[in-house]
């Protein structure tokens, strides 16, 4: 019975390999530009702050909760950092009260959530708005730019003709998956999303593990700005808008289960290559960002319908 | 296996959908792999980036770079995240100068955050122009304007100072307070009032912030503070439509005389349609979007053609253009009850 399980979640990871090769086969048909080194290298690059909101995004997702509000952080947090940098502070000083600033909200929704056992959506939602409004009373919505060329070594530079930035992600990806597998934190992450009072009863303080996940949400949500920032070269209020649903749909195409309680860190990973390659060959082709959306969605049906049929 | 199937199908699906998109955008598809060695004499591509895709004034852009692809005879990719998103926007042009397409017209989104893609695209020998809100302090080699905020200032001061017969009060309705376009416009129309139209007294300049709900409040409370006012002038899209809707209202009500108040400003056609054939507005100044798009490829055209961009040059089925420095103006419109109808946009 074990062996047919394990070989089941291999399947999955299977099936959605074999989707991202039929992408990468497909584009490279289809257009010329796209099976090279420098667009790959691109896209690497693109997926940096989607992928790094991906690994906590999933973990929660496992533990049967839900982050809407990491775009507003990523914002905040950047936008914190542009402000201390602009009041003269050193930006590698800047850089951490901007991460200062996104762990303070992971706390903030972690305090609400877990201790107050308030719904995760409805609190995560709150912090999206409110969030995004402190962001604009903040800086009045100007951009802040002209960072030292030293800060822009994170998101334009690259190392061995790989990004800097897709290294540290893959890095990280790498850290949070071994974590995922090999202890026992991970095995609380799962317990809870597949039934938090046997959790409870075991003795396991709930509470602190639900707080340290959103914890971890903000801290990466705030490492994703800071990449963004250094990327982009400026920090401006509207960064991060909408990109909860990039990394929901990464995590869902991925294979993680929308109630909790299964999902992999892998799987995420190949979800996020799938839709932004899928992008990236949509855009060398042409193709108008509108049907781009069509694409997308339909893509997320499946996955999500895939998982129907066959009753998981 | 039932998942190995669906798995295909699901490939199969995603790509008969980016089959049919592409379809839809690249009438030549067949010819696509032949075209990119020889893209220098072939079909030459240019990439047109608006701000977002959505609202009306980018659709009627759009339309524009269309007709300038058929002139032409180029390619016109015309894209732009679905919100104004700076991020998705540089991501975008990414890809596009993986394609190598000849020449990028953007509308920047953040002057600043296009900074180092701009560079990347100089360094790969593409031209960027930017058209509608420039980056300066860039590798752009030009920008696209309708007319100077300088211009534009004085010919609304003028046009508002005719119509109110050269003295009385007058109120400013901006977008933002801190917006440098914003503060140029008014800037400049309040100079042209103090060389041309001593007898004219700006009352007060309010501002929106861009909320078309504060527009209209901003306006009411003109209305009620200056009972001798007689001109109202607004700085952009929002502002003249809502101060007529106001003042259309308080005739209505009879609190206000019909023509006691004269408004005009910058707003596009279509929205102030109705209060200009009312007569609430007797003039109104714009630019045309498509004709901005237009210019902004035919410019991409000839920098990739490796001509040179002169002042007073003739573009067929737009006129001539006036060039100063890096910047290329293509003059502004005055919508009047007369030809009111004619705009499509």
């Amino acid at each position: 019975m074990s062996t047919w399980t394990s070989s089941l979640r291999m399947n999955k990871l299977l099936v959605q390999l074999i989707l991202l090769f039929v992408i990468l086969v497909l584009f490279s048909f289809l257009s010329p530009y796209f099976l090279s080194v420098t667009n790959f290298m691109n896209v690497l690059n693109q997926m940096v702050e989607v992928g790094l909101i991906a690994i906590p995004m999933t973990m929660i997702i496992i533990s049967g909760a839900m982050d809407l509000s990491v775009g507003s952080i990523l914002a905040f947090s950047a936008v914190c950092m542009g402000v201390a940098f602009e009041r003269g502070m050193n930006v590698w000083f800047s850089m951490i009260i901007g991460l200062l600033a996104g762990l303070l909200c992971g706390a903030v929704n972690g305090y609400l959530i877990a201790r107050h056992r308030m719904q995760a959506i409805v609190v995560t939602i709150g912090m999206l708005v409110m969030l995004r409004g402190l962001v604009y009373v903040i800086n009045q919505g100007r951009p802040v730019s002209g960072f030292p060329d030293a800060f822009y070594f994170m998101g334009q530079q690259y190392i061995g003709g790989i990004p800097v930035n897709a290294i540290f992600l893959v890095v990280m990806f790498l850290i949070a998956s071994f974590v995922m597998k090999k202890t026992r934190f991970s095995t609380y992450v799962y317990g809870i999303g597949n039934n938090e009072e046997v959790v409870r009863y075991s003795g396991i303080s709930v509470v602190r593990i639900r707080f340290l996940l959103f914890m971890l949400s903000g801290l990466f949500s705030a490492l994703a700005g800071v990449f963004l920032v250094s990327r982009l070269a400026s920090a401006e209020a509207t960064s991060g808008t909408n990109i909860e649903l990039d990394v929901i749909t990464a995590t869902l195409i991925g294979g993680t289960h929308i109630f909790g309680g299964r999902g992999s860190l892998s799987g995420t990973f190949v979800g996020l290559l799938i839709i932004v390659f899928l992008r990236n060959g949509l855009n060398l082709l042409g193709v108008s960002v509108l049907y781009q959306a069509v694409i997308l969605g339909a893509l997320l049906l499946l996955a999500v319908g895939n998982k129907k049929f066959n009753g998981v | 296996m039932r998942k190995m199937t669906l798995a295909v199908m699901t490939g199969v699906l995603a790509l008969t959908l980016a089959a049919c998109g592409t379809t839809n955008n690249k009438p030549t598809n067949t010819g696509n792999g032949t075209n990119q060695g020889n893209s220098a004499s072939g079909t030459r591509t240019y990439f047109m980036n608006p701000k977002s895709i959505g609202p009306a004034y980018w659709a009627a852009a759009e339309k524009g770079a269309k007709k300038a692809e058929a002139d032409l005879k180029v390619k016109v990719l015309f894209n732009a995240p679905t919100e104004a998103d700076s991020s998705k926007q540089i991501n975008m042009i990414q890809d596009m100068l993986t394609r190598k397409v000849n020449g990028i017209g953007v509308s920047p989104n953040d002057a600043k955050a296009v900074g180092p893609v701009f560079k990347k695209a100089a360094g790969q020998g593409v031209n960027i122009v930017t058209w509608d809100s420039d980056a300066p302090e860039t590798d752009r080699q030009y920008y696209v304007a309708p007319a100077t905020d300088l211009e534009v200032g004085e010919l609304l001061a003028k046009t508002i100072g005719e119509e109110i017969g050269g003295k009385g009060q007058v109120a400013f309705m901006v977008a933002g307070l801190g917006s440098q376009n914003q503060i140029a416009k008014s800037d400049a129309a309040k100079a042209y009032f103090a060389a041309n139209y001593p007898d004219i007294e700006v009352v007060t300049t309010v501002a929106s912030d861009d909320d078309q709900q504060k527009a209209y409040a901003n306006a009411q409370n003109l209305i009620q503070t200056y009972p001798e006012l007689k001109g109202i002038v607004g700085f952009a899209g929002g502002e003249p439509p809502a101060a007529a809707e106001v003042v259309e209202q308080a005739v209505k009500a009879g609190t206000l005389k019909k023509n006691q108040i004269a408004i005009t400003g910058i707003a596009v056609p279509s929205v102030v349609k109705n209060y200009i054939k009312n007569g609430t507005i007797t003039t109104d100044i714009i630019w045309d979007p498509g004709k901005l798009a237009y210019v902004t490829v035919y410019i991409l055209d000839q920098l990739a053609q490796g001509k040179e961009i002169t002042d007073g040059m003739e573009i067929p089925n737009v006129g001539t253009i006036k060039v100063d420095g890096q910047n290329v103006f293509i003059g502004t419109l005055q919508v009047t009850k007369e030809n009111v109808d004619s705009f499509d946009f």
